[in-house]
């Protein structure tokens, strides 16, 4: 069978009944293997889980909460994006909650069920993982997800958002909508699904060491408080005191100054979510003691570009056949972009042949392609194309 | 002190987690905890420097066992 993807932007519950029937009609009433929405915490999550679960009792449902979505007609805040895909595709899923206290635990529950290699009649597997970064092991959930399935396959994927909010993010798998929580889902197919991964910074600052840090929780760095080293180092560049900082406004300048790990001629991009009264700062995954990072920034033109290419890779991995795809893009991408950010996710769907895309801005995206070593990007478009 | 193509094999492994410092740190720390030479190693060595560092907590713990699976596929050797 073609494949066949439908996207949809639902911007109240009372309007999913639509954007159901809208999916339905794109899809030609054939049912979806897959489905994933991305919504707002404006949105009732619990809701969109169940609807879209009873009027596709054949898919996968797969959700997360966000900090902004979009389609391929343009993005939206508060509101929802739909992503549904039909042909020869097999899909499993899991949830696995408690992923800060026990992140093995968490996966394995996730997993627990999943198949080891492509079902049969497929030759094929990808991985799909939605997960909670305010746990912050971002890193280790991806790295075991990709273990305990066998370790032979991609995966991508994207960490929940609250609209800034830095206070609970959800995912759901079915009707069992959870915060704290990961969601696993493997997709088994006859071609194989294109992963395209860019991220668009350069660094600001020389070498900094972190010298005291915990898990995620980075407390020193070259022996002083973290957030105090950020502030003179990024102040010139960002033309404010990052000190008179306050609310939302901490966690959307953060994410416009984030840490670089130097690997080769390459950064990782690492972001920092939130500051801790102490001065500490709170990253998406763990910083281990000892790492040199810099401190990175961006602008426009490189956030459009690197999303450009992170399409055309998928593009490329389709052989240029693509029916349509997901996108995880950071949230601080939309931050540099501002209204750009339209031009950046109309660039996506043109590089890979005037498709449907559907996607959410993220707190951080998952893309492990086999023989990689990191899974947990920070402020990279993670883009997962569907073949035709 | 050169390190071998092993021992670089290694460190690559850390790299992309823990980025080039950090991961040159670790496995040069526990290389010399285990009284193994980075210059000469043979592979039952790097899969015992790789056992060791997969006995720390958290992610360093986790990057390690999913290093020794990567590193152990003939391939990769």
């Amino acid at each position: 069978m073609q494949t066949m993807v439908a996207t949809a932007s639902v911007s109240s519950n009372d309007a999913l009944k639509a954007g159901i029937a809208d999916l339905k009609a794109q899809l030609e009433d054939n049912p979806p293997s897959l489905v994933l929405f991305f919504a707002s915490t404006s949105q009732t999550m619990q809701v969109f889980a169940n609807e879209l679960s009873a009027a596709f009792s054949d898919a996968k449902v797969l959700g997360a909460s966000t900090a902004g979505e979009f389609t391929e007609k343009g993005d939206t805040k508060n509101a929802a994006s739909i992503f549904a895909v039909a042909g020869d595709f097999s899909v499993q899923a899991g949830l696995g909650t408690g992923l800060k206290g026990s992140v093995e635990k968490a996966v394995s529950n996730a997993v627990f069920h999943l198949p080891l290699g492509p079902e049969d009649g497929f030759s094929h597997r990808t991985g799909i993982v939605l997960l909670d970064p305010l746990a912050g092991n971002g890193e280790e959930a991806s790295l075991l997800t990709s273990m305990m399935l066998g370790g032979d396959f991609s995966l991508a994927g994207g960490a929940a958002g609250d609209d800034l909010k830095m206070s609970a993010t959800y995912v759901s798998c079915g009707t069992e909508v959870a915060t704290d929580a990961i969601t696993v889902a493997v997709v088994s197919s006859k071609k194989p699904l294109g992963l395209g991964v860019k991220h668009g910074h350069k660094s600001l600052s020389g070498p900094l060491r972190i010298t005291r840090s915990e898990g995620a929780v980075v407390y020193e760095i070259n022996g002083r408080p973290a957030f105090d080293v950020w502030a003179e180092e990024t102040k010139d560049n960002a033309g404010l005191d990052p000190h008179s900082l306050q609310g939302d406004d901490v966690g959307a300048f953060l994410l416009t100054y984030e840490a670089g790990l130097a690997v080769g001629s390459e950064l990782k991009v690492r972001a920092p979510l939130s500051k801790g009264d102490d001065g500490s700062l709170i990253f998406a995954c763990g910083i281990p003691e000892g790492a040199v990072i810099r401190i990175t920034e961006s602008n426009p033109q490189r956030q459009i570009d690197s999303a450009s290419t992170a399409a055309e890779q998928a593009f490329q991995q389709v052989n240029g056949e693509c029916a349509g795809a997901v996108v995880f893009d950071c949230i601080c991408r939309n931050l540099i972009l501002g209204d750009g950010f339209e031009t950046a996710v109309r660039d996506m769907s043109k590089a890979l042949g005037d498709v449907k895309i559907a996607g959410f801005e993220t707190y951080g995206e998952v893309a492990l392609d086999m023989g990689e070593m990191s899974g947990f990007h920070n402020t990279t478009t993670v883009l997962l194309a569907f073949p035709r | 002190m050169k390190v071998s193509e092993r021992g670089e094999q290694l460190i690559a492994l850390f790299a992309k987690t823990l980025g080039d410092d950090a991961a040159k740190d670790l496995v040069r720390a526990t290389a010399l905890s285990l009284d193994v030479s980075l210059q000469t190693l043979d592979v039952t060595q790097a899969i015992h420097i790789l056992e060791k560092i997969s006995h720390t907590d958290g992610l360093v713990g986790i990057t390690a066992r999913f290093a020794k699976v990567r590193f152990i596929l003939p391939s990769n050797r």
